[in-house]
């Protein structure tokens, strides 16, 4: 073993890069294969308004693993311990919270496309503005990180220069996501969900087999006794905040959003609940690899390596290989999904709603298209310097995004709530949060973020008038195009 | 306060064992889908 | 999940792994830790100094609990080029840490100790905030529920 850990990757260059294009041809073909039936923008955008339940749940598992599930939850088990694996896990509970919403917003919003589109109908302007500014900044920072973690990822893992495993990565997800729209984006997350359950579920048997149960956790006690313990104060503040983010981070934005509104009707509540509960365990498997690591003696430069540090160091090149499939796919199928999500919001939100009112169906798929890929040109751009300042700016997305979770809640189930005060929560309540990450620590941004917000939504209820018609999220008669387009494909 | 083996191991094997199920679920539901008919 | 953070977490403490070596010419040989006391029980060493061409055999860090190294308590080997190394589940406590190994030419050598203080959150600090969340938390799981039945009904 300890020859393995002196080579300087566990993979050649050679080997990685055919593996990233042998993945990236499979996918991008599969993607145009898929992308032969999308006939209206509806198709492309929302895969016909029609998944079914076995999509729809694998899609909303998959989407939610995401590099961070591969990455982030052996780091957060290095550094949190147990705590950090079964907090990590509950971020499930965004999923499951999810699905009562789901069910809620195919309901209200039966020819809906985005988020935005939500907030615009149920608030007004002045929310959108701002809903708009934090879905951009939580939608750019998510997609500028995974281009970064993918090219430097590739990079630990085989030696491939961080250019060219960036750009590949960047052009494969944008490659089948601009030619199958969101069904494409759906069936690879299908696939994707496969292989990285599949890598994980063998890495951490192996483990247990090589290594031992008992052993790992006699090492952990001896040396590391914190990462054992369930009273471990740090571990302990992070379980909350944790949970506030993602509750953020799903009810925002509009890679949730487009996703509930494209799945059939009656499918939207169960896929994301089976969803949410088969997520559960994964960050588990996961982040137990990063507590074998004391015992193999392996201690990563930075606590984030350590999962991909483990698996290539205990399984040797076949586990490297792996590893290296597992990552590469939890990338893509975050990627994408965000690709496709952000562009609808573009598109819809911003294009059609306040540039070209009357752009017609296909116009508006073409705009799409394009957005796809100026978006992937953009994030392409923002990766090629590495710039470590823009990470270290977006590294408090929690503030942002907690804000919208009582706006969003009350929106959707409350007639009272105003447009003035729902943007004044989620102003207020990212300001707030944002204050608190710097004056007392990154475990109270979330749960500041999201008390404020909620506290302003309570005031705006008690003081409201308002009676909201929820007839006035329906706004169906402004697409007769997109309807009878849509019948005759069927 | 320290996890005892019997709990971590516990877990550990939990999580594995629902880990390894959730493929084939997935794929018996795309059967399913596919069967009748309601994939897309 | 929490992607961004998650994520840019990552790229920004690899991104210094890459950049080091160039900076780290014509420096001594020394072990740098964490500045202040740390809350969270796991921290990051880095070893800088290092020439660019120099090949160091068996680098390891050593752990004691006093300044001289009478015992050393525990050895953290290095990952393979790396010059960094994270470290993580340390209970309230003083620790000492020097790198150790050899040289080019087979001599060995050890940097100066350094001094690491651990001391966690108070618990009571930290349940207090994890009550807050679990309050906050109960209540908005609660209104779903609540609103998802009656909603629902009110709707339909």
């Amino acid at each position: 073993m300890a020859e393995t850990l002196t080579t300087e990757y566990a993979l050649s260059t050679e080997l990685g890069l055919t593996l990233v294009v042998l993945f990236g041809a499979a996918w991008v073909l599969f993607g145009y294969w898929l992308g032969r039936k999308n006939k209206t923008h509806e198709d492309f955008a929302l895969a016909g308004r029609n998944v079914g339940f076995a999509f729809a749940a694998a899609t909303a598992m998959a989407t939610w693993v995401t590099s961070n599930t591969t990455l982030v939850a052996p780091q957060l088990t290095y550094q949190f311990g147990i705590w950090g694996m079964v907090g990590y896990s509950f971020a499930a509970l965004g999923l499951i919270l999810f699905a009562p919403l789901a069910k809620r917003i195919k309901t209200l919003l039966p020819n809906g496309y985005t988020s935005g589109d939500f907030i615009r109908l149920r608030f007004g302007r002045m929310s959108w503005h701002v809903f708009i500014v934090i879905s951009v900044v939580y939608a750019f920072g998510w997609l500028v990180s995974l281009g970064m973690a993918g090219g430097i990822l590739l990079e630990a893992l085989s030696g491939l220069d961080y250019h060219l495993g960036m750009t590949a990565i960047l052009i494969i997800c944008v490659g089948y996501t601009l030619f199958g729209g969101l069904r494409a984006v759906i069936a690879t997350d299908f696939i994707q969900a496969l292989i990285i359950i599949i890598g994980v579920s063998i890495i951490a048997w192996l483990l247990i087999d090589n290594v031992g149960l008992d052993t790992i956790h006699a090492e952990l006690g001896s040396d590391h006794p914190k990462l054992l313990d369930v009273l471990f104060p740090a571990a302990i503040m992070f379980l909350f905040n944790n949970i506030f983010f993602g509750l953020g981070e799903i009810f925002h934005s509009n890679v949730w959003w487009s996703r509930a509104l494209a799945f059939k009707k009656t499918v939207a509540f169960k896929a994301f609940l089976v969803g949410g509960l088969l997520w559960l365990p994964i960050p588990i498997v996961t982040g137990f690899i990063a507590l074998a690591a004391p015992q193999l003696g392996i201690f990563p430069p930075s606590p984030d390596m350590v999962g991909p540090t483990v698996a290539a160091g205990v399984l040797g090149q076949v586990g490297a290989v792996v590893v290296f499939i597992v990552v590469f796919s939890a990338l893509a199928s975050s990627l994408d999904s965000l690709l496709a999500a952000t562009s609808d919001l573009v598109t819809r939100d911003i294009y059609h709603q306040h540039l070209r009112k009357d752009a017609s169906d296909k116009h508006l798929m073409r705009f799409n298209r394009y957005t796809i890929l100026g978006l992937g040109i953009l994030t392409w751009l923002l990766c090629m310097p590495r710039i470590a300042t823009l990470g270290a700016l977006l590294n408090f997305a929690g503030a942002f995004v907690a804000s919208t979770i009582f706006p969003i809640l009350l929106g959707l189930y409350n007639r009272r709530l105003p447009g003035r005060y729902a943007a004044a929560a989620m102003a207020i309540g990212t300001a707030v949060g944002l204050a608190s990450y710097f004056i007392i620590g990154f475990y109270v941004a979330a749960l500041s973020s999201c008390a404020v917000s909620g506290f302003i939504c309570a005031i705006g209820v008690w003081r409201s008038r308002e009676q909201f018609d929820w007839q006035q999220l329906d706004e169906a008669p402004e697409q007769p195009v997109t309807q009878t387009d849509k019948e005759q494909v069927q | 306060m320290m996890m005892s083996l019997s709990v971590f191991s516990g877990l550990i094997w939990l999580a594995l064992v629902l880990t390894m199920a959730t493929p084939v679920l997935l794929l018996a539901l795309l059967v399913k889908d596919f069967i009748s008919n309601q994939v897309w | 999940m929490p992607g961004i953070i998650r994520i840019l977490i990552i790229i920004i403490t690899v991104l210094p792994v890459f950049f080091s070596a160039a900076e780290a010419q014509h420096k001594e040989l020394a072990l740098e830790g964490p500045g202040a006391v740390v809350k969270e029980g796991y921290f990051t060493l880095n070893l800088i100094g290092i020439a660019d061409d120099a090949n160091y055999q068996q680098l390891e860090i050593e752990q004691s609990t006093d300044e001289a190294f009478t015992q050393v308590q525990s050895r953290f080997p290095f990952l393979g080029t790396f010059r960094q190394i994270s470290l993580s589940g340390f209970n309230d406590g003083n620790y000492w840490f020097r790198a150790r190994g050899l040289s080019n030419d087979g001599t060995e050598f050890t940097t100066a100790p350094i001094a690491v203080t651990v001391q966690h959150y108070p618990l009571w600090q930290a349940l207090t905030l994890f009550g807050v969340g679990a309050v906050m938390f109960l209540f908005v799981a609660g209104y779903i529920l609540l609103a998802a039945r009656c909603g629902g009904r009110q709707h339909g």
